[in-house]
């Protein structure tokens, strides 16, 4: 009789997949504290007797053998399925494909990985840390987020107001600059266009960090330093150039003759900009939106060298003290990277297919 | 451009005047600035003496700046290859017809490139630490404890210890960069090429790579101006340690204003990094574009 190739792999799959929830559910069993004194007991040597403490029964030494061989059998797992894989595309296509998914797998795992060993990390006592970097907590806890929560020290909950409230007013001027100066770059003939045009394409090719020194300069000669208003300026203009741009390219694809027609309607200037241009422009200015959210809250160099007031500080700067401070508290350094990032990784998974349309709209065309 | 109206000249102006002043007041003034104070010796309080051109004497026979400005050389070679590169091959690994959860590769991928650097550099000090690092774990764990070590203080290889970070944060970024730029050809492109019995690499570089020239013109841009300006990595990992090993521009003239208080040689060293970021960019895309026309030619 002739094997069907496609059964074959289905119960290949089947077996590899079987051996992987196997081999995590025994990995699962063996992190708690209660199995691991259990195992310890039929190991280690009673000094007056000479016997090991415990003698394991039948079903214990069972469990004992999964237990410690869960990595082996994760392994197996993985190997059946990529036979599976290879039965079913013949062996060329199926060596190809397992190489091609492992290759992308881990690099993904490695993407998401720190993610997910900070979130579980950041939920253990730094004593089970230390001893166990890696493991599973057996006993969640909020202690972490709780003190760096309620001491006043570490400021972050301040942090992140100061961060949000610099990040949504950057936003909402650059949104409106990037509209207002990209529909006149575009639309408008008088004499100083090409020159403005030139200016803001300057902008884009300055390296900004050869400013950051000059900036704080400028900013304390005229008292402008350590303000809360203070990182709206290089925030701003750093991100205007490329929304001008962006702002510009789209507005050229908008038929003219819309404009003509409403001038001819008795529409103002004003009048058109705002209520005829401005709902057409949405979605460039979405996409601005999206690309300087991410660049607004993660900035951290200019905030660095123009804030001095702990009280004003953006969430890079108010993580840097747990660098130095608690250098060796990891899981609270974690619960802070968490606390300060969730809004940001929040905002990514649910809206991630327009983030990363928008950040790759703005990266090509700008 | 909009002939058939004309809105009044102070409309326009009074439109353009908050931008534009904001604008040239952040980064023109400060440039400016910049370049007359680059002519002072300006040290700790306000006395500010005009002394000729001793500051630029005195950047030229700086060593550390010079080595600073070569790990930035390293930190653009080291991303050209390790982000473009990588992020080209894992394209074409993602494009193959057996490949599945494409969507998930791609938001899992892009994720590292939307967390701040700082906590990024933050990360990976975990990382690499000598005692409760998960790279000395790994290296226990497969059985090669002889091989750990207080990685952050590797005088020899630092500039590769920080300098993966930096890779390994926006590969997802210029894949999908890349991805989308593959994605806008002309399925027929590829079908003809199959026919023709083009194998999968002779495709990828013959085909592909030439299709996407301007999208990799412009990941190599990225690239080289966004590796010129390195800060916040290494900022947050080394301060530039151990010693200098591990200096870039931006941080050494960071430490020079504000930790020696010079503002006047801090100065200098802003517009010789505006000055070498911006040939160092210019170069890199003459050098592209030469490279590219030989080949089609």
């Amino acid at each position: 009789m002739k094997i069907n190739t496609k059964t074959l792999a289905r119960v290949l799959t089947s077996i590899g997949l079987a051996l992987i929830v196997i081999a995590l559910a025994f990995a699962f069993v063996g992190s708690f504290e209660g199995y691991k004194d259990m195992a310890e007991s039929f190991t280690k040597i009673d000094k007056a007797t000479g016997e090991p403490l415990a003698k394991p029964t039948q079903w214990q030494s069972v469990l004992v053998w999964f237990v410690s061989n869960s990595g082996m059998m994760l392994l197996a797992g993985l190997v059946v399925i990529a036979a599976a894989v290879i039965v079913r595309l013949g062996l060329k296509d199926g060596v190809i494909s397992v190489f091609n998914n492992s290759v992308l797998g881990i690099f993904s795992a490695t993407c998401i990985f720190p993610l997910v060993w900070m979130f579980y990390s950041s939920l253990k006592e730094k004593r089970v840390f230390n001893a166990d970097i890696m493991g599973l907590p057996t006993e969640p806890t909020l202690i972490n987020y709780e003190r760096i929560l309620t001491n006043k020290d570490y400021h972050l909950a301040e942090s992140m107001w100061n961060s949000m409230r610099t990040t949504a007013l950057s936003i909402f001027l650059i949104v409106l600059f990037s509209f207002i100066v990209g529909y006149i770059l575009s639309r408008v003939r008088f004499k100083g266009n090409r020159p403005l045009y030139l200016m803001f394409l300057m902008g884009m090719l300055i390296p900004i960090h050869s400013l950051l020194v000059p900036i704080y300069v400028v900013f304390k000669d005229c008292g402008l330093n350590d303000k809360w208003f203070t990182l709206l300026f290089p925030y701003v203009s750093f991100g205007l150039p490329m929304g001008i741009f962006l702002v510009e390219g789209y507005v050229k694809g908008i038929p003219i003759s819309l404009e003509e027609a409403a001038a001819i309607d008795g529409s103002s200037f004003s009048n058109t900009l705002w209520r005829i241009i401005l709902p057409i422009c949405k979605p460039i200015l979405i996409t601005v939106a999206i690309i300087q959210v991410f660049s607004c809250w993660n900035e951290f160099s200019f905030a660095l060298v123009l804030m001095k007031s702990v009280s004003l500080q953006t969430v890079p700067l108010a993580l840097t003290q747990f660098k130095g401070q608690f250098a060796s508290d990891y899981p609270k350094q974690m619960a802070a990277m968490l606390l300060t990032m969730s809004p940001i990784v929040v905002l990514y998974f649910m809206f991630s297919k327009h983030i990363i349309k928008g950040m790759v709209a703005g990266a090509v065309k700008g | 451009m909009l002939d058939s109206i004309k809105p009044k000249k102070w409309v326009i102006y009074l439109y353009l005047i908050i931008p534009v002043a904001a604008f040239v007041f952040t980064v023109f003034v400060p440039l400016l600035t910049a370049l007359v104070y680059s002519f002072f010796e300006w040290k700790n309080g306000p006395v500010k003496t005009f002394n000729g051109i001793a500051n630029y004497q005195q950047l030229i026979a700086d060593t550390t700046f010079w080595q600073a400005f070569g790990n930035n050389i390293y930190l653009v070679i080291a991303c050209l290859i390790g982000q473009i590169g990588i992020a080209f091959l894992l394209v074409l690994l993602v494009n193959a017809r057996t490949t599945k959860l494409k969507s998930v590769h791609r938001t899992f991928g892009f994720f590292p490139s939307t967390i701040s650097a700082v906590c990024i550099g933050m990360i990976w000090t975990m990382v690499y630490h000598n005692k409760y690092g998960i790279l000395n774990w790994f290296l226990k764990t497969i059985g090669c404890p002889e091989l750990t070590q207080v990685w952050l203080n590797n005088t020899e290889h630092i500039m590769l210890i920080v300098s993966i970070p930096l890779i390994w944060q926006f590969i997802g970024y210029y894949m999908v960069i890349i991805f989308s730029a593959i994605a806008g050809i002309d399925s027929e492109v590829f079908e003809s090429a199959n026919i023709d019995g083009a194998n999968a690499w002779q495709t990828a570089m013959h085909i592909t790579l030439p299709l996407i020239k301007n999208t990799m013109l412009v990941c190599i841009t990225l690239c080289v101006a966004g590796n010129m300006k390195a800060f916040d990595n290494i900022y947050t990992m080394t301060k530039g340690g151990p010693g200098t090993a591990s200096m870039v521009m931006a941080m050494y003239g960071y430490k020079i204003s504000f930790e020696q208080s010079n503002l006047g040689y801090g100065s200098t060293i802003s517009v010789a990094i505006f000055v070498l970021s911006l040939l160092v960019i210019g170069g890199s895309q003459w050098l592209v574009k030469r490279v590219t026309a030989k080949v089609e030619v």
